[in-house]
């Protein structure tokens, strides 16, 4: 009835998730995690575009939430856009919401509207928020750095699931003296952000970034099952490789 | 009941995608498989909306007399060309690639293109000594530059073999650092949207 070959992810998977649920539960004391740079900016990001009065605009990335290679890290984006939208919301701040993705797109318009209704300015949402800039990769792309030219933000955050455009969206960003905050899991594209933006969350930052910021105990649970699951990560990968140079492939084959 | 519903069937079409995948049982496939087909149903209304919204803030940028009407008028031309030419003759037709051929590919291909000016500024402002990591980050991509260069051979025998260590060896085992944390954190956020635990499509923070 098991997948042949998927017995030891089904294992760790499922230890995992009993792991969350029992942290969740035990409603023990989570210790502090440490600072995120990227994520303290976004107080200080919003509070340059208050002073200046000028937009703030959002981006989940060109990724599409049923996608099984992009959709964590979309919803994950999504997850940042709503305190983003509830903290412009609350200074009465213009945002702007550029996606690519019409599911995104959808989602981006619900989570936008939620959030604004939840910082008690309802009236100030309005549809055009969310904008849809194209389907097509480079001319979301041009659309985002069109946008950055005439409107000028103050605050840019590019979060979410990106490619090849990665480069000319940050660096577009970077030139317009915004403070830009990035954020993606893909490595490949990674260091475009590191070079062009002024804080970048790398890889699982992104995903803990809405726990993060929420500061609720379960999505912090849900952290700290991550950090012992790395761990445990971390003990394996040294055991196979103390093994390994000793000739034994137990471990390998244990594991396979 | 507003906020529960969402989550719950979140919830259960998550994991019989899941089970999915890791047991081969026949009533399970066929409801995943069934399921995965809604996915590409649901898409296709949200590509409806998301239209909507693209046209309605073009045709009220031309309204307005805006800056960027002449676009919106050019955006709005192309989009009806390629919406009835699709419909008409089908997105197999001659007239329909011929769209694709002499107006999509040529402007993608010069976006795509503007991408090494880019990487030129990026590069100008990021390489520049200003602390150590600044400055090893600046020597490891003025010697990975040398290396896959032919003139870099040239100016330092040495280079290539320098290029590869550096990508094979220090570059591999950062990558694979950040793969492992990120899967770990890919499955601890699936788990919480999975759970319930984030709502924040539903507007909870």
């Amino acid at each position: 009835m098991l997948v042949k070959g998927q017995e030891v992810t089904l294992v760790a998977l499922l230890l995992l998730l009993g792991m969350t649920i029992y942290l969740i539960r035990s409603a023990r004391a989570i210790p502090p995690i440490r600072k995120i740079a990227g994520l303290e900016a976004v107080q200080e990001a919003i509070g340059r575009a208050t002073e200046t009065g000028r937009p703030v605009f959002y981006t989940p990335g060109l990724g599409n939430i049923s996608s099984g290679s992009s959709g964590v890290d979309t919803m994950a984006a999504v997850e940042v856009l709503s305190h983003v939208a509830a903290l412009t919301a609350q200074y009465k701040l213009p945002l702007t919401v550029g996606v690519l993705d019409a599911n995104t797109y959808a989602v981006s318009d619900q989570t936008v509207r939620e959030a604004y209704i939840r910082a008690g300015q309802p009236d100030l949402y309005n549809p055009e928020i969310v904008q849809f800039m194209s389907p097509q990769q480079f001319g979301y792309a041009a659309a985002c750095s069109a946008f950055f030219e005439r409107e000028h933000p103050a605050a840019i955050f590019l979060m979410g699931f990106f490619q090849a455009e990665t480069v000319m969206l940050a660096e577009s960003a970077a030139l317009t003296g915004a403070i830009v905050i990035g954020g993606m899991v893909r490595y490949t594209q990674l260091p475009s952000f590191v070079a062009s933006c002024d804080y970048t969350l790398i890889a699982e930052e992104l995903y803990v970034a809405g726990a993060y910021l929420s500061k609720q105990p379960a999505k912090m649970a849900c952290i700290r099952s991550q950090d012992i699951a790395k761990l445990g990560a971390v003990v394996l990968i040294a055991a196979g490789a103390i093994m390994a140079t000793f000739g034994s492939k137990t471990l390998i084959d244990l594991l396979k | 009941m507003r906020r529960e519903i969402p989550v719950f069937m979140g919830s259960t079409i998550g994991a019989i995608i899941i089970a999915d995948y890791y047991v081969r049982v026949p009533w399970i496939s066929t409801v995943a498989k069934e399921l995965l087909d809604w996915t590409l149903i649901l898409s296709a209304f949200a590509l409806v909306l998301a239209s909507i919204n693209l046209v309605r803030k073009h045709v009220k940028s031309i309204a307005k007399s805006e800056s960027t009407a002449p676009y919106s008028v050019l955006l709005l031309v192309v989009l009806a060309a390629f919406a009835f030419t699709g419909i008409a003759v089908g997105t197999t037709s001659a007239s329909f690639r011929f769209l694709f051929d002499s107006i999509l590919e040529p402007v993608s291909s010069s976006l795509m293109g503007t991408i090494g000016f880019y990487f030129l500024s990026a590069a100008y402002r990021t390489f520049r000594a200003r602390n150590l990591e600044a400055t090893l980050l600046l020597v490891a991509a003025v010697v990975v530059m040398l290396g896959r260069s032919t003139i870099g051979t040239f100016i330092w025998p040495g280079a290539n073999g320098a290029a590869e260590w550096l990508l094979d060896v220090p570059n591999t085992a950062a990558n694979r650092g950040i793969i492992i944390g990120a899967a770990l954190g890919l499955v601890s956020a699936a788990v919480r949207l999975l759970l319930g635990i984030d709502r924040s499509y539903l507007g909870e923070e």
